[in-house]
Parts: structure tokens; C-alpha cells; sequence
């Protein structure tokens, strides 16, 4: 026997203290209704394209980011990865204040752009989506990061005496021996920002169709259709579920 | 094994003691003089009266500690209803059990500096309000129908505190926000009543929900005459 009892009984209570509240969720969804309770989608498919957004614009700005953090060796880059990974352990309400700070119509950048065009972004989509970016950038970095520094050295130096650029290594080497890892990076940064709340909430506002997201009904409906924040939390947790089972090997993978 | 089985329930029943009156002894530990403190759950348009009403309290009762959460009714309803642990409840919309308290209403706030003049030009600008499910909401909802605005809202916001402040941010030109909210900010924000008063008017009820001493005196207290004339100051009125 290697696992000790002590250490045994801790990784029961563990596991208890994760999955008992999920149980005690799935349990008390009124499953019989479930499907009339969830007549309308409208705050559901806001989350889903908002967050789908997000995740692309994350991939686009975060795989290079981390391919930059992975191999230049400039002292800049010890600044740099601290700070983008911050979001990750950041309380949402200060990305909130931090996103207003910025963008909003009072914000260092928002006002410049209020003045000129009289578009302000806070109560738009688009701030669901810079939101959802902010908190889900720093997964696809993280990962891609992690994962560029495995690439075996061998093929690198091939390109090399081939002559490739950077540009070209990055392009013919480093993301497609990546796909793994930038498809799981992209995964969570989706997942995450499909359940953001508390800066969406400050920054966007919550209006059915344009900002009202699915997290943000959750919120409102305890408080007036308990049923229907049930199923729909049931609903969010089978998709985290399906994402970390799915996950399970790559995140390994990349995590290494 | 049947040795090592009764070592692990052992380890495992001892832990889940210790967790359990740990956790036990960190909750109950505020609860220990139960007697002293009260815990106060209140409409987010308190928040500004009701933090100095404590204090006022605090200071008359030497040692009495009161606890203040201020959320749309709505959410400290619900907050209750799971066991959440309030003497005392001030709605800003009727409950069973609850008794009449003060009334407050509804206006179209601005910036001192704003354009808008009248409750129609809600459709020039940007403008926000409560979520219909909130009494600041469905308040304003009812001051509307009698109102030719055609605009909508940019954002429903889940409590009246939150419309305030991001009315005061500048993030939008007009708000539906309680009159008692523009006295309380009289020096930057200008209200503009609803044609229809008794639509935009609320009444907020109070009760006191478990026994004890503090609990009692406080509802006296929030209902003495100084402390309704101060609210009076405030832009809520006696009922």
C-alpha cells in the first residue's frame, strides 16, 4: 500500500468538497421541465458568440505573445509575463474598474475616442467581448508558452540551417507541431470567458440581446425564476465538465 | 485490512471533525455576542442613510456592533429565503410580514451640466435603469407608461446603487434612479420629476425577523422621529 491512510482520507475529503456541490446542482434541476424552462436563448447564444469572439481574438493575440516569451531572451520578457498572466488569479470586479479605467467614456483611451466618434464601448457587445479577452488571454499564453519551450530543439536548428526566419519558424515549425496546445489554450480561454461575470457585469452592463450574457441571467434569476437558474447553471456545467474531460490528455500534455 | 480499514474511517472521521468545528467555530464566532450585534439587510438606495443611521446607533448604544449588507431587495429576499442571517429587512418594495416604513420615488437624473431637460428627451441620449425584476426597476417601469419616451435603456442594471454610479462615472447622460440618490449627490446630479408621482413612488417596508434586545431597539431606533426626519432630509418620505 503507498497511499497512506491519513493522506487517503484527505483525498476523499478533497474530492467531496468538488463534487458534492456539483451533485447536489444536477440533483436539484428540475430536469422534467428542462427543456421549457430553457424557451429562451437569447442570453445563452449572446454568451456563445461573444465568448467564441473572445477566444479567436485571444488565439490571434496570444500565440504569438507566447511564442515571443518562449524564445526571445530580452530582459523585457520578465516584465512582460507576470503581467499578462495576472488576469488568471485577478478578482473580475478589478478587471472591471481596470477596463472602465481604459475604455470607458471617462477612460484613458475610451475618452479620446468618445470625443471623436461619439461611440463609447461600455454597455456594447464588443465590452463583452474585450472582457472575455482580458480574462482569456492569458490561458492561451500560458499553454502555447509552456508548450513552444518543448519543441524539440533538433527541428528548430533544421530550419535554421535551412535558412528559415523567425517568421517562417514560427509559421511552418512552431504552430504546427503546436495544434494541440493552441487548440487547448483557445479551449479555455472560450470557457472562460464564457462564464465571466463580475467585469462584464461593471463594464458591459447587462441588457437582454446585447450584454445580458448567460451568467449574468443566472444572477438575476435566483431572485426570480429559481428553476430556470438551475437549468441553466446545470447546462454551463455540463459544458465545463465535457471541456475538462475532453482536455484531459492535451492539458497534461502541455502542462508538462 | 479490517485493521487498516478502521484506520482510515478513524483518520477520516476525526478529520471531518476537526474541519467540521473549525468551520463551526469560525462562523459562530461573531455569534457569540449575538446579543450586541445586529445585522441589518437593506435596500441598496440605504446605503448612504442607513450607513450613518448605524453609526448614529453605534454611538447611542455604546458596544452594540451593527452589521450593514445592502443589495436589491430582490437578491436579500432571496438571501434570506436560504438562511442568510438578518434581524432586520427594509425593502424597497412591499414583503409578507413586512409593515410600511418610508416612501421614496423615481426621477430622470442628469448631470448638472446636461441637456436634457425633460423626461422625452430620454430618446437624444444614452440613459440607464434598473432590471425589471428589482423595485427600482419595476418603479420606473410604472413612472414610464405615462411618459412618451420611446428610447430603451442601455443596460439594466441589478441594483440602484449600480445605475447611481455609473451615472456619476459619466459611462452615460441620464439615469431612472430614487430621488433619495440625487440629494445624496445634489452637488453633481439634478433630477427631473415624473409627470405621474404616485406611479414613480415606492413604499419600503420594514420587520424584524429573529428576537433579541439590539434587534428591537434598532427598529425603534430607524423609526423614532429624528431618524425619520433625517430621512426626510434625505428625499424619502414618512409614512
Amino acid at each position: 500500500m503507498k497511499v497512506g491512510a491519513l493522506t487517503k482520507s484527505l483525498a476523499a475529503v478533497a474530492t467531496l468538497v468538488i463534487v458534492a456541490p456539483i451533485l447536489a446542482l444536477l440533483i436539484k434541476v428540475p430536469w422534467s421541465e428542462f427543456f421549457q424552462t430553457l424557451s429562451d436563448l437569447t442570453a445563452i447564444k449572446l454568451s456563445l458568440w461573444t465568448s467564441t469572439f473572445s477566444a479567436l481574438i485571444a488565439l490571434i493575440l496570444g500565440v504569438p505573445l507566447a511564442w515571443f516569451l518562449a524564445k526571445s531572451s530580452h530582459p523585457i520578457t520578465g516584465f512582460i509575463r507576470p503581467l499578462v498572466l495576472a488576469p488568471i488569479v485577478l478578482p473580475p470586479t478589478v478587471a472591471g474598474i481596470a477596463l472602465i479605467a481604459l475604455m470607458g467614456r471617462n477612460g484613458l483611451l475610451g475618452r479620446f475616442i468618445y470625443q471623436s466618434t461619439g461611440w463609447s464601448m461600455p454597455f456594447t457587445s464588443s465590452a463583452v467581448v474585450l472582457a472575455g479577452v482580458f480574462v482569456g488571454l492569458p490561458f492561451v499564453t500560458l499553454i502555447c508558452e509552456s508548450n513552444f519551450r518543448q519543441l524539440p530543439k533538433e527541428v528548430e536548428d533544421a530550419a535554421i540551417i535551412d535558412r528559415a526566419d523567425g517568421n517562417e519558424l514560427f509559421k511552418k515549425i512552431a504552430i504546427p507541431q503546436s495544434r494541440s496546445a493552441i487548440t487547448t489554450g483557445g479551449i479555455l480561454a472560450w470557457a472562460r470567458a464564457l462564464g465571466e461575470f463580475g467585469a462584464t457585469l461593471m463594464f458591459a452592463g447587462s441588457l437582454p440581446g446585447s450584454t445580458q450574457t448567460w451568467t449574468m441571467l443566472i444572477y438575476q434569476d435566483l431572485d426570480v425564476d429559481v428553476q430556470s437558474a438551475y437549468v441553466l447553471s446545470a447546462l454551463m456545467l455540463i459544458i465545463a465538465i465535457t471541456i475538462v474531460f475532453l482536455l484531459r490528455k492535451p492539458l497534461k500534455e502541455a502542462l508538462r | 485490512m479490517a485493521k487498516k480499514l478502521i484506520a482510515i474511517s478513524t483518520s477520516f472521521l476525526t478529520l471531518s471533525i476537526t474541519i467540521g468545528l473549525t468551520i463551526g467555530f469560525i462562523s459562530s464566532a461573531p455569534a457569540a455576542n449575538s446579543a450586541e450585534t445586529v445585522t441589518v439587510f437593506a435596500a441598496s438606495s440605504l446605503t448612504d442613510s442607513y450607513t450613518k443611521i448605524g453609526k448614529e446607533f453605534e454611538k447611542a448604544n455604546p458596544g452594540v456592533k451593527v452589521i450593514l449588507s445592502f443589495q436589491a431587495s430582490s437578491t436579500l429576499i432571496t438571501q434570506i429565503t436560504n438562511g442568510a442571517p438578518a434581524d432586520i429587512l427594509v425593502s424597497a418594495e412591499p414583503f409578507y410580514g413586512g409593515s410600511n416604513y418610508i416612501t421614496n420615488r423615481v426621477v430622470v437624473a442628469i448631470p448638472k451640466n446636461s441637456n436634457v431637460t425633460k423626461i422625452s428627451d430620454l430618446d437624444r441620449v444614452k440613459w440607464i435603469q434598473c432590471a425589471h425584476e428589482v423595485p427600482c426597476g419595476i418603479v420606473a417601469d410604472a413612472a414610464l407608461r405615462d411618459e412618451s419616451v420611446n428610447s430603451k435603456p442601455i443596460s439594466l442594471e441589478p441594483k440602484a446603487t449600480s445605475v447611481v454610479a455609473k451615472l456619476l462615472s459619466g459611462e452615460v447622460d441620464a439615469a431612472i434612479v430614487y430621488l433619495s440618490d440625487v440629494i445624496a449627490n445634489k452637488n453633481r446630479l439634478v433630477a427631473i420629476e415624473f409627470s405621474n408621482r404616485s406611479a414613480a413612488t415606492t413604499t419600503y417596508q420594514i420587520a424584524q425577523l429573529r428576537k433579541s434586545r439590539t434587534a428591537t431597539a434598532f427598529m425603534k431606533f430607524v423609526q423614532s422621529r429624528a431618524a425619520l426626519k433625517y430621512l426626510q432630509s434625505k428625499g424619502f418620505e414618512a409614512r
